[in-house]
């Protein structure tokens, strides 16, 4: 599964076009929360004399990407799902490296069909072990998204995705209080975090997620690793992410621009598009 | 005891707005003279081995990341002259304090409380001020915390495969967040619940650098939950009993609602003990063993076979048998009692990757045998070696140095503590003892940042 997503290949059509709304999903929850009370209290840091930094979506301050992932999320997360780790970092982390759109699009693909897939394969115990999804499956596709951005290879990917896995937390019992959404900006964060660290050969356990004492054996009693695996590369089943939420509030330009986000040379564009959108 | 999937829920006390009514009400005067001292000792040997650490690979790559990427480098970093944002900064002293395996333990829950809770406090330094007994208080209070937190859900929250340093660690250093913010009790509360979604920590990573990276990212999660805590960012009040809340989502089993929120008495902290061997706790009889048959056996050459009679968790913690460098020679009894027979000491030098790669090295090692037996205790062990000439000589030791009935005397702390900085900074551990000694009378923490940096 990491072969695959730290694979170089460009994904095609159709199975960019769920991604594309995925994106748009995300950033029209991120808009309709950019200034939330939780997001204000928590926007603190300017960023330092380092050279990447980033826009958390719909908020002119600029800061650090962890940062920026971490507030995209938090506003993005009061009804957001697995994807809002994996969007918010792969944006962030993105705009701090100035990447092009289709490097980005390709790694919020990737980094969602690990999401959904581990999702699976950690079952119905999972949950009822009182885990939080965006914390952990979405950990470790926010993981596999940054690496991916970054364009780290198999083993440094490898790293990244134990990084994250070992950091995997979050509880259902949170639901209700500002720590709910809190887990999937602390999980966005992580993932560029991860692949920082791996980029920058930090190492983790290569069995993070099957190994003995590791993620899959402690957060579920109901593991099965064959949904990790199933008609990989082949069938997209994070395709199931896509929602349409109404993005009745999202202005048009930002629209019109993930509707070709493979297409732009760099993805500042879009994040420039939603710091002018007003906020709702 | 509740089951995490059973179906009834049973209600626990609140514990959570317990402790952290008794956290908020704590003056350092309520801490007995020995625990205090106990906490001076813990101090002090966490930043000597987070000194001597400071010069890692992995302390490098979190520092590169944080030129790369971090905010504002306004926090002093453990060894070394630059500084880092407080997020980072945490992230390299945590990872530092921990990665040698070096750092204090409670045996009773094998939590290495220090690492994280020294790693909050010098990163939330620059921005909350603390005098030297707010300091110290904090120290405690992050440490003493996790500790009890921990008996609470053990054994069988470790045994389940949770690195408890890191689970229980981003509560403690949560904790020290919130006494250096001077949160009340509420605020401290909802501190704690953010902690407890922001756990980290599995023991697959043992024998990696994730492994350290789990006591550094406990402390980073920790000071991010005290500072949105005193911000007004809500979180569950309960968080550490309620229904599929901290415990019953981290521990098959566990006992949270026995959780000793007095924090008058009972210190667990007093408990605290220090590792003369720079690996895992368990193998630590068997290297006494060895380290005193080495004069015995006077050339390594000459031994045949070793058997190393000892508690079943030795061969279960400790049990790589091919440790393929420094960090896996800490899981690897066989490297441990190797190098006691060969060198007759064993520190920081006996687990360089070069020194646990070499030829010799191996071909000893491959002589050492584990004979787990469930009759001996964890802090016995015994050694016996065959030589060449069919001479055999063998030790057996009750209780190992460091241990809660044989600890290191204040005088082999600071020999360790000599061997772990001196070669660094020259002059610098008396230097330390002093700045730890004093803290609590200090007017800030200056002498101690002054003290553990380049």
């Amino acid at each position: 599964m990491i072969a695959f997503a730290g694979s170089a290949w460009a994904f095609r059509e159709p199975v960019r076009a769920p991604a594309r709304t995925i994106v748009l999903d995300t950033i029209a929850r991120a808009l309709a929360g950019a200034h939330a009370e939780r997001v204000e209290i928590a926007a603190s840091g300017a960023p330092g004399p380092a050279r990447m930094r980033a826009h958390a979506l719909g908020r002119a301050a600029l800061t650090t990407p962890l940062d920026a992932a971490f507030l995209s999320a938090l506003a993005a997360g009061e009804d957001g799902g697995l994807e809002t780790p994996v969007v918010c970092a792969a944006l962030a982390i993105g705009e701090s490296v100035d990447a092009a759109g289709a490097t980005v699009l390709d790694a919020i693909v990737a980094g969602c069909e690990v999401a959904v897939r581990v999702e699976r394969a950690l079952g119905s115990g999972h949950l009822r072990r009182g885990w939080d999804t965006r914390g952990t499956c979405g950990r470790l596709g926010a993981a596999i998204a940054a690496a991916r951005v970054l364009g780290l290879q198999r083993d440094a990917m490898r790293d990244a995705f134990g990084i994250a896995a070992t950091a995997a937390g979050g509880l259902r019992a949170a639901r209700g209080t500002m720590t709910a959404p809190f887990i999937g900006a602390a999980a966005a964060a992580d993932g560029i975090e991860a692949a920082l660290l791996a980029r920058a050969e930090f190492t983790a356990a290569p069995l993070a997620l099957e190994g003995r004492r590791g993620l899959a054996a402690l957060m579920t009693d109901s593991f099965d690793p064959q949904p990790l695996v199933d008609g990989l590369a082949e069938i997209f089943v994070s395709a199931s992410l896509a929602t349409d939420v109404v993005h009745a509030h999202v202005p048009e330009i930002v629209r019109a621009l993930v509707a070709r986000i493979e297409r732009l040379p760099s993805i500042r564009e879009l994040i420039d598009a939603t710091l002018i959108a007003p906020a709702t | 005891m509740t089951s995490s999937s059973g179906s009834t829920v049973i209600a626990q006390p609140p514990v959570t707005r317990d402790l952290a009514q008794a956290i908020a009400a704590f003056t350092l005067a309520d801490l007995p003279p020995n625990v205090l001292h106990e906490a001076k000792r813990a101090l002090f040997n966490v930043a000597a081995v987070a000194i001597g650490a400071s010069r890692h690979p992995g302390v490098d790559a979190i520092l590169r990341v944080a030129r790369e990427s971090g905010g504002a480098p306004v926090a002093p970093v453990i060894g070394r002259s630059v500084r880092a944002d407080a997020h980072f900064a945490a992230l390299a002293d945590g990872f530092a304090a921990h990665v040698d395996d070096y750092d204090d333990t409670h045996l009773a829950t094998v939590i290495h409380p220090a690492a994280a809770v020294v790693a909050t406090l010098l990163a939330l330094a620059p921005s909350t001020a603390p005098s030297g007994a707010a300091a110290m208080r904090a120290f405690v209070l992050g440490c003493e915390s996790q500790l009890r937190l921990g008996v609470a859900i053990s054994p069988e929250h470790y045994d389940d495969g949770w690195h408890i340093t890191g689970t229980c660690g981003t509560i403690g250093a949560a904790v020290t967040g919130a006494a250096l913010l001077r949160l009340d009790a509420r605020a401290t509360a909802r501190a704690i619940g953010i902690a407890a979604s922001s756990t980290v920590g599995q023991r697959e990573a043992f024998g990696r650098m994730t492994k350290a990276y789990h006591a550094g990212k406990a402390a980073a999660n920790g000071l991010r939950a005290a500072v949105l805590a005193a911000r007004g960012f809500t979180a569950p009040e309960d968080a550490l009993e309620a229904p599929g809340g901290f415990a019953d989502a981290l521990a098959t089993a566990h006992h949270i609602g026995t959780l000793d929120t007095d924090l008058h008495a009972n210190f667990e902290l007093a408990k605290n003990t220090y590792k003369p061997y720079p690996c895992g706790i368990v193998a630590h009889p068997a290297i006494d063993a060895a380290v005193a048959l080495s004069t015995r056996i006077g050339n390594a050459a000459a031994v045949d076979a070793v058997v190393v009679h000892c508690n079943p968790l030795v061969p279960e913690l400790m049990g790589n048998l091919t440790p393929g460098d420094g960090l896996q020679a800490r899981f690897s009894a066989v490297h441990g009692v190797t190098m006691g027979l060969r060198d007759g000491t064993v520190g920081l030098a006996q687990y360089a990757d070069a020194v646990v790669t070499q030829a010799d090295v191996a071909a000893l090692r491959a002589r050492v045998r584990l004979e787990p037996d469930a009759n001996i205790p964890r802090a016995a062990a015994r050694v016996s070696v065959r030589l060449t000439d069919g001479t055999i000589v063998e030790e057996a030791v009750d209780r190992a140095r460091g241990s809660l009935e044989r600890p290191l005397t204040d005088a082999e702390l600071n020999a360790k503590a000599e061997a772990l900085i001196e070669p660094l900074f020259a002059g610098r551990t008396a230097v330390l003892r002093k700045a730890v000694s004093e803290l609590p009378q200090a007017a800030d923490l200056g002498a101690f940042i002054a003290a553990v940096t380049a």
